[in-house]
C-alpha cells in the first residue's frame, strides 16, 4: 500500500475522547458525527485535512474506550493511514476489522510538523517526510493484519468460518 | 507447558491444549455483551451482512443487551436508535434484555445477573468488559464490527494471546484507601501503556481480603493501563457468586482456573498495599495518579459517585457512611448514581437514599450518564468535578475545558462534603 498526504501530528496517550467526543456518540447521522473528529484537541482539524492525509501520533495512539467510531470518523475525514511508536489494543483492532485505515508502527521518533507531506511505502516499509528530507522504518503489518487483508476483511472472515463450521 | 489463568481460559475456550502468548486464536464466546452506544451499529452490521445468508444470530440465550450509557433515552438520536436496537432485540429473540426498570450499567448488570463465571470468554462491545476478570474468567473490549461478528459465529476471531503480567499486593490496604486507590497507585507506578497488549492478573493477601465488588473496581481500570484483561484467580468468594447469582438456561458451566507455579511473566510486580494512601488522578489521565494530600484543597463544582467503576452496592456504603449527619458544601453539586435498579432500590430499602437526600445529594436512576458527558451532570466550561468513574480524558464529561479527578467513593464523598478535595482519612 502507498500513501502520499499532510501529517497531522498529535502527542503521546491520543485518546478516544478527544478523536471523537462520547456525546457524539448519540447521533445517529455518521456524516455528522465525523465534523467532530479530533475536536477535542484540534478544532482545525476538519477545516485542513484532505484525502489521503497522515495521522503521526505518539506512543498509545487510540487509548480508551471500544468505541469504532474513532478510526471511522478519522477514515471518513479522509485519513488513510495512522503511524505511531504503539496503539491502544482496541483501536488499533477496530481499525483493521471495520477496514478504516491502516494502524502502521514507526518505533523511531518521526520528525514532522502538521503540514509536513509524507510519504509511506508498506510495502518497502518506508516513510519519508518529503518536508524535512527524513525517512524512517514502517514495522511490517501483522499476522492478523495480513490476514484480514486477504479475506477482505473480519466480516468476511467470519462469514467462512461460519460456513465452515456448518 | 506451564500456563497462567488467562493462557489457560483462552486454551480451553479454543479447543487448544495449550497456547502461548502471541499465538492466534478465535475463542467460543461465553456471553457476548452490547449496549445503548454500540448495540444499533452492531445490529445494523449483522442485518447488513450476516442476515440473509445466516438468518439468526448464533445464540439468542448467550446475548446480553444493557441500554445504559444515554438511558433512559436523553435525546432524539439516542431514542431513534434505541428504537433500532429493540427491533433486533425481538427479531432475534434476544432472551437477556435489561431495558428501563430492570437496568443497570451493563459491567454490573453481568455480575448482577450471573453472567461473570469463572472460565468464561465474556467480550462486550465497551472497554470496560474487562471488569468481569474479577470472577477468573477472561473478558475484554471490541468494536462494532467485531461485535456483529460474534453475534454471528459465536467465537471472537483472531485475538492474540496476550503475555501476562503479575501484580502483588501484599498486606492489607489502610483505613480510607479502597480497591479503587489501590488500581490508580498501580497505573501510576506503570503508566498509561504500562500494560500495553498485555493480561493483568492481580494477586495477594490484599486482593484476597477484598470482596468481588471490590475486586471488580480493579479489573475495570486495566484497561486504563492498555492491558487486554485484568483478571483475578476464582477463590471461595467466587464459588459462592456462582452457587447463590440467578441462573441462566442454555450458558456453558462455569470453571476454574489457575495460574501454574511456574507460568511465564513478562513482568512482576509487588506493591505493599499497607503503603497505599488515597490517591487522585489528575492531567487528564487516570495513570497520572497522585496521593490526595498533594491536591488536597482543590476546589469542586461537581461530585459524582457512580458508573461501572464505582457505582456497585459496597460503593454506596462507603458513600453513605462519609455522608451521614453531613451536608453537601454549598457551591458543589453531588450526584449519586446507583449503578443498577436492584442497587437503587436496596439503598431506598436500607436508608441510604435517606442519608444521601438529607446530604443534600442528587440521585438518579441507574445511567452511565456524566461518567462520558452523556447526560445527568455534564461539566461547563472550566468547571472541575471529583469522580468515582474511570476516565478523566479532556473532554470526558464535557466541555473540552473542564477538568476531572479521579477518587475513590470515600474521596469523592468527603470532597462534596468540603467543597474541595479532601482527604477521607481526616473523616475516620
Amino acid at each position: 500500500m502507498k500513501f502520499e498526504g499532510n501529517a497531522h501530528v498529535y502527542g503521546k496517550n491520543t485518546d478516544t475522547d478527544v478523536i471523537i467526543p462520547a456525546a457524539c456518540l448519540k447521533l445517529d447521522d455518521k456524516k455528522e458525527m465525523s465534523k467532530h473528529a479530533m475536536e477535542g484537541i484540534d478544532p482545525q482539524f476538519t477545516k485542513r485535512v484532505r484525502d489521503g492525509d497522515i495521522v503521526i501520533g505518539g506512543e498509545n495512539f487510540g487509548c480508551g474506550s471500544s468505541r469504532e467510531q474513532a478510526p471511522m470518523v478519522l477514515s471518513m475525514k479522509g485519513i488513510g493511514a495512522v503511524v505511531a511508536p504503539s496503539y491502544a489494543s482496541i483501536f488499533k483492532n477496530n481499525s483493521v476489522e471495520g477496514g478504516y485505515l491502516y494502524p502502521l508502527i514507526c518505533k523511531e521518533e518521526i520528525k514532522a510538523s502538521m503540514g509536513d507531506r509524507i510519504r509511506i511505502d508498506t510495502n518497502k516499509h518506508i516513510l519519508e517526510n518529503l518536508t524535512n528530507g527524513s525517512s524512517y522504518e514502517i514495522e511490517p503489518l501483522t499476522e492478523k493484519e495480513e490476514i484480514l487483508l486477504k479475506n477482505k476483511g473480519l466480516i468476511e472472515y467470519t462469514k467462512k468460518l461460519i460456513r465452515e463450521r456448518k | 507447558m506451564a500456563m497462567t489463568i488467562t493462557e489457560k481460559i483462552l486454551a480451553y475456550n479454543s479447543g487448544l491444549e495449550e497456547v502461548k502468548p502471541g499465538d492466534l486464536v478465535s475463542p467460543e464466546v461465553s456471553v457476548f455483551l452490547t449496549h445503548d452506544v454500540l448495540g444499533p451499529d452492531v445490529a445494523d452490521i449483522f442485518n447488513r451482512d450476516f442476515k440473509e445468508e445466516f438468518g439468526k444470530v448464533w445464540n439468542n440465550k448467550r446475548i446480553v443487551v444493557t441500554p445504559d450509557h444515554f438511558i433512559p433515552c436523553c435525546d432524539v438520536n439516542v431514542a431513534n436508535r434505541m428504537v433500532r436496537l429493540r427491533k433486533f432485540v425481538k427479531e432475534q429473540n434476544i432472551v437477556n434484555f435489561y431495558p428501563e426498570g430492570i437496568h443497570g450499567v451493563c459491567h454490573e448488570m453481568l455480575a448482577q445477573e450471573g453472567f461473570d463465571l469463572p472460565g468464561y470468554v465474556i467480550v462486550g462491545t465497551d472497554s470496560h468488559t474487562d471488569t468481569g476478570g474479577a470472577h477468573g474468567l477472561f473478558s475484554t473490549g471490541i468494536g462494532t464490527t467485531a461485535g456483529a461478528c460474534v453475534a454471528a459465529s459465536g467465537v471472537y476471531p483472531l485475538l492474540e494471546v496476550p503475555e501476562s503480567m503479575k501484580l502483588t499486593y501484599d498486606n492489607k490496604l489502610p483505613e480510607g484507601s479502597y480497591s479503587k486507590d489501590l488500581i490508580l497507585k498501580t497505573l501510576g507506578e506503570i503508566g498509561a501503556k504500562g500494560a500495553l497488549k498485555k493480561a493483568m492478573e492481580f494477586e495477594g493477601k490484599a486482593i484476597e481480603y477484598l470482596s468481588l465488588d471490590q475486586r471488580r473496581t480493579i479489573c475495570n481500570m486495566a484497561v486504563e493501563g492498555s492491558a487486554i484483561n485484568g483478571i483475578i484467580a476464582p477463590d471461595e468468594k467466587v464459588e459462592y457468586y456462582v452457587a447463590n447469582a440467578p441462573k441462566h438456561k442454555g450458558l456453558p458451566k462455569p470453571k476454574y482456573f489457575k495460574s501454574d507455579k511456574d507460568a511465564n511473566y513478562s513482568k512482576i510486580l509487588e506493591f505493599d498495599a499497607g503503603q497505599i494512601e488515597p490517591q487522585v488522578s489528575v492531567n487528564y489521565l487516570p495513570a497520572d495518579a497522585v496521593p490526595v494530600t498533594k491536591v488536597e484543597g482543590q476546589k469542586v463544582d461537581q461530585a459524582f459517585i457512580g458508573s461501572c467503576t464505582n457505582g456497585k452496592w459496597e460503593d454506596m456504603e462507603t458513600a453513605a457512611d462519609y455522608l451521614e449527619g453531613r451536608k453537601v458544601s454549598k457551591g458543589t453539586r453531588l450526584i449519586i448514581i446507583p449503578a443498577t435498579q436492584k442497587i437503587w432500590y436496596r439503598a431506598l430499602e436500607e436508608g441510604l437514599l435517606d442519608t444521601f437526600y438529607k446530604a443534600g445529594a442528587s440521585v438518579s436512576t441507574p445511567t452511565c450518564g456524566p461518567c462520558l458527558g452523556g447526560h445527568m451532570g455534564v461539566l461547563g466550561k472550566g468547571e472541575r468535578c471529583i469522580s468515582s468513574s474511570n476516565r478523566n480524558f479532556r473532554g470526558r464529561m464535557g466541555d473540552s475545558e473542564s477538568f476531572v479527578y479521579l477518587a475513590s467513593p470515600a474521596t469523592v464523598a468527603v470532597s462534596a462534603v468540603e467543597g474541595k478535595i479532601a482527604d477521607p482519612r481526616r473523616y475516620l
